[in-house]
């Protein structure tokens, strides 16, 4: 199986410890190109943990991150296996960008230099070649008029469209997601889960932590329901939510349709 | 009153204040360039740097001023180093304002949501790239008002080099009275000139502000 064939990213018996809580206990899943990947669970099931591995903001204490057939993480060194200096994983954290439930714009640059800010600065790329990229990139999200303002001046649905941005504007090949509409009022859920409808539509691919149930039945090519650190049941969320197999997924099923 | 004593010794008063802001101002522009790196290592990934760090602050902030000024001026010599005056006086009081400025410095650049750190290095920007780009422009808002309010304590403790026969403002002072007897009129020409030192200084802290504020953020 060549790199290009095979699964975008692969996760393999991921294992963290945080403090004395085991928070993941061995996950495995696959990511297809230009799939859309949800994950559910309950508070505490470890998603987010596990959404900071696959770019190892968090590093696993053990497991297998395959990015393109090619483990990350980790370097083999005199052949023993040893975890990777921080700077060798900036330029595989640039291929998977990601979007955060705090939105975490950068409050002292406007949306525009939000925007531009790593590819000028982390890529290297010329700047007036990244503006235009840069402003088309607000177009998408709907904020071209927004493009000068300051994070502060900016409604949270605002916000959250412009990390997005942000977060395209790495060029990446397939962007994390997580929890991104929790922070918001209902009303601005909505232009913030637009966006990603229509990426999702062009085919970018996507891994998301998400309570938005009407987003992960319509949008999601599969939904991974993680309890207790492990993938509890996983498939077609179709399928999985309609008929859950495990008692752990019904009752979370229960529990955010009531 | 007879001010005649002022102008009679303009000359030395005037000189007195060009060393007093020579002292203080190389004080204060060695004391913060030399303060961020340290307060950077402070909270940083190395523990061998976290160490020594902050052992210097501990240091440098328990032990007083003058000590250190002595230290440079009358212990320094004994080990083969000998400084003039005027730069014994420069190394003690920005050992000792160093110490202080980390821990203002410290304090701001820990004020800075650790979410901030998490966007840029999501972003694949290096450590050095994060400080510079993303945590020093917002801590800086945090770290101006209690770092001038101190740097004008370094102005006025830059009196302390008088101790070490630098002919400062207040030193020179010192010896006009004793040969005056006219001390009402000396020490209000050196209260006026530490109001004017530490007004400018005030001055610039209002400016840095404006400058870094953000539209609609007062």
């Amino acid at each position: 199986m060549s790199a290009t064939d095979g699964p975008l990213l692969e996760v393999a018996g991921l294992e963290k410890t945080l403090g004395t809580q085991r928070v993941l206990r061995g996950v495995d899943f696959t990511v297809n190109r230009g799939e859309v990947l949800a994950i559910i669970g309950a508070s505490g099931s470890g998603k987010s943990t596990l959404l900071r591995c696959l770019n190892l903001l968090i590093r696993p204490d053990n497991g297998r991150i395959l990015w393109q057939g090619r483990e990350v993480g980790w370097v083999q060194n005199g052949g023993k296996r040893m975890p990777a200096r921080e700077r060798d994983l900036l330029g595989y954290r640039t291929q998977i960008s990601m979007v955060f439930q705090s939105f975490n714009l950068f409050p002292h640059m406007t949306a525009l230099q939000n925007v531009m800010e790593a590819p000028v600065m982390v890529m290297k790329r010329p700047r007036d070649e990244v503006r235009a990229e840069a402003e088309a990139l607000l177009e998408k999200v709907r904020l071209s008029h927004r493009a000068g303002a300051y994070p502060h001046q900016m409604s949270g649905g605002e916000q959250q469209r412009v990390a997005i941005a942000r977060a395209l504007a790495m060029r990446p090949e397939a962007l994390l997601f997580d929890e991104v509409t929790s922070a918001l009022d209902p009303e601005l859920k909505g232009e913030v889960l637009s966006v990603m409808r229509d990426l999702a539509s062009e085919g970018m691919t996507m891994v998301s932590v998400s309570h938005e149930m009407g987003f992960v039945r319509n949008v999601a090519d599969r939904v991974v329901f993680m309890h207790k650190g492990r993938v509890c049941e996983a498939g077609d969320p179709k399928d999985v939510l309609a008929n859950p197999s495990t008692a752990e997924l019904q009752a979370f099923v229960r529990s955010v349709t009531d | 009153m007879n001010w005649n004593v002022v102008t009679d010794n303009a000359g030395l008063l005037l000189e007195a204040f060009g060393t007093t802001l020579w002292i203080a101002g190389a004080t204060i522009v060695l004391s913060v360039v030399l303060a961020f790196p340290l307060a950077v290592m402070r909270d940083g990934p190395i523990r061998g740097l976290r160490i020594l760090s902050a052992v210097f602050s501990w240091v440098m902030r328990a032990t007083p001023a003058l000590t250190l000024l002595f230290l440079t001026y009358f212990g320094l010599p004994q080990v083969g180093i000998y400084l003039a005056a005027v730069p014994a006086a420069i190394a003690g009081l920005t050992l000792s304002a160093t110490g202080y400025n980390m821990e203002y410095i410290r304090a701001g650049l820990r004020a800075v949501p650790s979410t901030q750190y998490e966007a840029a290095r999501a972003l694949g920007m290096p450590f050095p790239m994060i400080l510079r780009r993303v945590i020093v422009p917002q801590a800086i808002r945090t770290i101006m008002p209690p770092l001038t309010s101190n740097l004008t304590l370094v102005m006025k403790g830059s009196s302390l080099a008088g101790m070490v026969a630098v002919t400062e403002l207040t030193g020179a002072g010192m010896a006009l009275i004793s040969r005056t007897y006219q001390p009402f009129e000396i020490l209000i020409v050196i209260g006026l000139a530490y109001l004017i030192l530490n007004g400018a200084l005030i001055w610039l802290q209002h400016r840095v502000e404006n400058w870094l504020s953000l539209p609609g953020q007062g």
